[in-house]
């Protein structure tokens, strides 16, 4: 696996892409993993009675899929050190998500190659439904 | 001129409160394969020894924000499915306002982790929506046994009517 040095990264390079599509499995999986059962991320009729149009994404799995989305772009033993992240708008289960990111600033600091990046989400129609930043500390 | 403030003097207090949560359960290969299965993440750092054992890490750590996601059992779960020890305020309506993962180290197979939950800011603001909204931001600090903090994460949570 090609390790990814500070020194070749600029900033306004863009994060590679993550794609994922979000189906009821994946919810109901990550609901068994976390133990969050919140029926709004799970049971139709429970986020129906809620006013949505279907069970909703919890915010938590954009935090996750963020994660990812810094994760495999620095690659071990790149760490990611901060990630911050905010939903804007209700993603619902079989929506296409598009995870994206650009690096915004690389310093050193403490002894570290830092690098942040803004970070969003776009859903299958374009739309914003998250923005966030991460900061990750890379090889020289 | 906006309409009355809905921050109460006992919401109010709330700011400082610390509050020990319940330990999550001790981490396990089948829960992190769960977790990596909801979210595609393949990265063989979470489920394959072998791999791990040739990394940095010397051997299987579960994935950044595993630790932030998972709570504890399914007995702090309520009715509607949803954690029991979250903080709530009865009669609002409940929104997030966004998080903030601090990473300082990797949780490992068999850490079990404890956490600490403080309230650091407890404020109210005007929406054109909603109209008020108290905002109450908490930081839950997650240890290891070794009684090594692992991550923070800084929460808010947007209440109204």
């Amino acid at each position: 696996m090609e390790k990814v040095s500070f020194s070749k990264i600029s900033v306004g390079d863009e994060i590679p892409e993550l794609v994922k599509k979000v189906t009821l499995i994946d919810l109901v999986q990550y609901a068994a993993a976390t133990w969050n059962f919140f029926l709004t991320h799970i049971d139709k009729e429970f986020a129906q009675k809620q006013g949505f149009q279907q069970v909703n994404i919890p915010a938590a799995y954009f935090g996750a899929c963020l994660t990812k989305l810094v994760s495999d772009w620095i690659k071990d033993p790149g760490q990611i050190k901060k990630l911050g992240y905010r939903v804007i708008r209700m993603s619902f289960v079989d929506d296409t998500l598009k995870f994206k990111g650009k690096v915004s600033k690389k310093y050193q600091e403490a002894g570290q190659n830092l690098v942040d990046s803004e970070l969003w989400v776009e859903n299958q129609d374009g739309v914003q439904v998250a923005t966030a930043t991460a900061t990750v500390s890379v090889l020289g | 001129m906006s309409e009355d403030s809905i921050l109460t003097p006992d919401i109010k207090a709330m700011l400082g409160l610390e509050t020990d949560l319940p330990d999550l359960e001790p981490i396990d290969k089948t829960t992190i394969i769960r977790y990596v299965q909801a979210i595609s993440d393949l990265n063989p750092l979470y489920t394959d020894e072998e791999y791990a054992k040739e990394t940095v890490y010397g051997g299987i750590i579960a994935p950044p924000a595993f630790i932030f996601d998972v709570i504890p059992t399914a007995t702090d779960i309520g009715d509607d499915g949803r954690d029991v020890t979250r903080i709530a305020l009865p009669g609002f309506k409940i929104a997030r306002g966004g998080n903030e993962y601090q990473f300082l180290e990797p949780a490992r197979l068999g850490d079990v982790i404890s956490r600490k939950r403080k309230i650091v800011d407890v404020f109210e603001r005007d929406s054109k929506k909603v109209g008020k909204i108290i905002f109450i931001v908490y930081d839950t600090t997650y240890s290891n046994q070794d009684a090594r903090v692992l991550g923070i994460n800084r929460e808010t949570l947007l209440f109204f009517k």
